[in-house]
């Protein structure tokens, strides 16, 4: 038995020198994998294809393609029975399968317990990844903020430790109960729903094209000085070739979904801005405040003027008052329109008359403007509180110990000629 | 003593001497086992040994694709294979004749 046993312990080091020495081996791992169909093969690989976890990925898969042709192989055998209790009653449980499979093939054996979870892991972080990535670069091209988008592509490097070392198929994330989950949600094959989520699937080479125009425009949206539709067709032609072959290349190799799901995110919250700007840019023009003046005398462009009540200091009304700016120029509140619940009209328009002039309003009889005579008005006269300054005006006597003109203008202020309107009858 | 143990010592041969019949999928070389009275080794435990067999080299792999289910992967010694078949085969002819002259006298 010794001679035996110098047998086995030499075949665990021989294993990397032989490796190389058999270069006629066929590539295995480019072979088509058929999916079995049915759920009890599905659920006895998965459990075995866990108790493997902590194996290369690579060793994992290999020993998957033998046992699944096995198990499916004997699912036939077993014929309508084949339910994941019978293939426990001939194989044993998926673990006792994976302990035996470990020790004839020379495995070291299954991690201890704590290691279980901590092996999904990585594929729960790929996950965490790829839908932070996804759901923030989508809301931050909504939102316009390119520091955000870029700050959630960081995202994607959570789901590097596992696809540098996962298959293709990304074996360890579709293991995750939750993907498991939200993979057996989908319509059953036959459905009527199935039927019509398969049509949209197969429009998908479409949405490869679609999402390679998006790109284009966003390159100049982001980069270009011109947005002109040629330089966007240009560029779309490199890129749709690029967005094909990553279309194809993600249904062969999982893992590039990692970076083509968060950027057709993005293209798609791209085409809903423009889709969305296209709609409102009328609106927007219109009520854009720097191509539409409003009529008449507003304060701080938010209250709008509409008659001036002038006191003097001791808050008696004055009447007949003209007002002017520092320019000479009459000042005229009259926005020549009323409105009334959205209703509006024209006041008829008329040579400035002196203040106070009462307001236009609007007279929903007659659809049109109506004239309101200012009505009486208590207003609260601040107190001066440099005296001297008043005096010379409530004094018209001491005017007359330095006579001056009247044209003359105040000593500070430039010479300015204001003009009187004529009186009017309006 | 258990057959499945004595089985763990002469499974690479066991499974050498069936591929050596001829090129085979895990599940014929299962069957192959069993034809030949080896009734208690695991399914398993085959492809296990399968697998340790390719990974040290004694046996090339090619893959055929089957029209009722998975593709199969088929598992053909080469040299080395067939070397160490004619090695270990000679050991255990030895061996078993040792036990067998042990167990006659006991």
């Amino acid at each position: 038995m010794s001679d035996q046993e110098k047998k086995q312990e030499s075949a665990g080091p021989t294993a990397a020198k032989g490796e190389e020495a058999v270069p006629t081996t066929m590539p295995i791992t480019e072979a088509p994998t058929v999916k079995v169909a049915r759920p009890a093969v599905e659920d006895y690989l998965a459990g075995i294809r866990g108790e493997l976890a902590d194996l290369p990925a690579t060793e994992v898969s290999e020993i998957l393609d033998d046992v699944g042709a096995h198990l499916s192989e004997l699912a036939a055998e077993l014929g309508e029975g084949a339910d994941t209790a019978a293939l426990t009653a001939r194989l044993g449980s998926p673990s006792a399968y994976a302990a035996e499979l470990r020790a004839a093939a020379g495995y070291p054996p299954k991690p201890a317990a704590q290691a279980a979870p901590a092996s999904s892991t990585p594929a729960r972080l790929a996950l965490i990844g790829l839908l932070v990535s996804t759901v923030g670069m989508t809301l931050g091209t909504l939102a316009f903020e390119p520091a955000f988008v870029l700050l959630c592509a960081l995202a994607v490097l959570l789901a590097v430790p596992l696809l540098t070392r996962d298959g293709p198929r990304v074996p360890s994330v579709a293991a995750l109960p939750a993907v498991q989950n939200f993979l057996n949600a989908r319509p059953k094959v036959g459905s009527t729903w199935r039927s019509s989520t398969d049509f949209v699937a197969s429009l998908q080479p479409a949405w490869w094209l679609l999402r390679a125009f998006v790109a284009a425009g966003l390159v100049f949206a982001v980069f270009g000085t011109s947005t002109g539709l040629t330089a966007v067709l240009l560029l779309f032609l490199v890129v749709a070739p690029v967005s094909v072959l990553l279309g194809f290349a993600s249904r062969r190799d999982r893992r590039w979904l990692w970076a083509v799901v968060p950027l057709n995110g993005v293209a798609a919250a791209a085409m809903l801005l423009v889709a969305g700007s296209g709609l409102a840019s009328p609106v927007q023009e219109y009520s854009s405040p720097a191509s539409y003046s409003q009529p008449g005398l507003w304060l701080d462009g938010a209250r709008e003027i509409e008659d001036i009540r002038p006191v003097d200091a001791q808050g008696q009304p004055l009447s007949d008052i003209y007002l002017f700016d520092q320019n000479g120029q009459a000042i005229d509140v009259s926005s020549q329109r009323c409105y009334e619940d959205g209703r509006s009209s024209y006041a008829p328009s008329v040579a400035p008359r002196p203040y106070p002039r009462g307001t236009s309003q609007f007279d929903p009889t007659t659809g049109e403007c109506r004239h309101v005579p200012p009505a009486p008005l208590v207003v609260a006269v601040p107190q001066p509180t440099a005296q001297p300054t008043a005096t010379p005006m409530t004094a018209p006597p001491s005017m007359s110990v330095a006579p001056q003109p009247t044209t003359a203008p105040p000593a500070s202020g430039p010479p300015v000629t204001t003009v009187k309107p004529p009186p009017t009858t309006g | 003593m258990d057959t499945s143990q004595l089985l763990k010592g002469v499974l690479d041969l066991a499974v050498l001497a069936v591929l050596d019949r001829g090129d085979g999928y895990g599940y014929e070389v299962v069957r192959g086992l069993r034809a030949a009275g080896l009734n208690e080794v695991g399914d398993a435990s085959v492809y296990g040994t399968l697998r340790r067999l390719y990974n040290a080299g004694l046996l090339t792999s090619y893959v055929v694709p089957s029209d009722e289910g998975p593709h199969r992967k088929y598992y053909s010694m080469n040299a080395p294979g067939k070397a160490r078949l004619r090695e270990t085969s000679e050991q255990w002819l030895a061996f078993a004749k040792t036990m067998e002259s042990l167990v006659k006298v006991a």
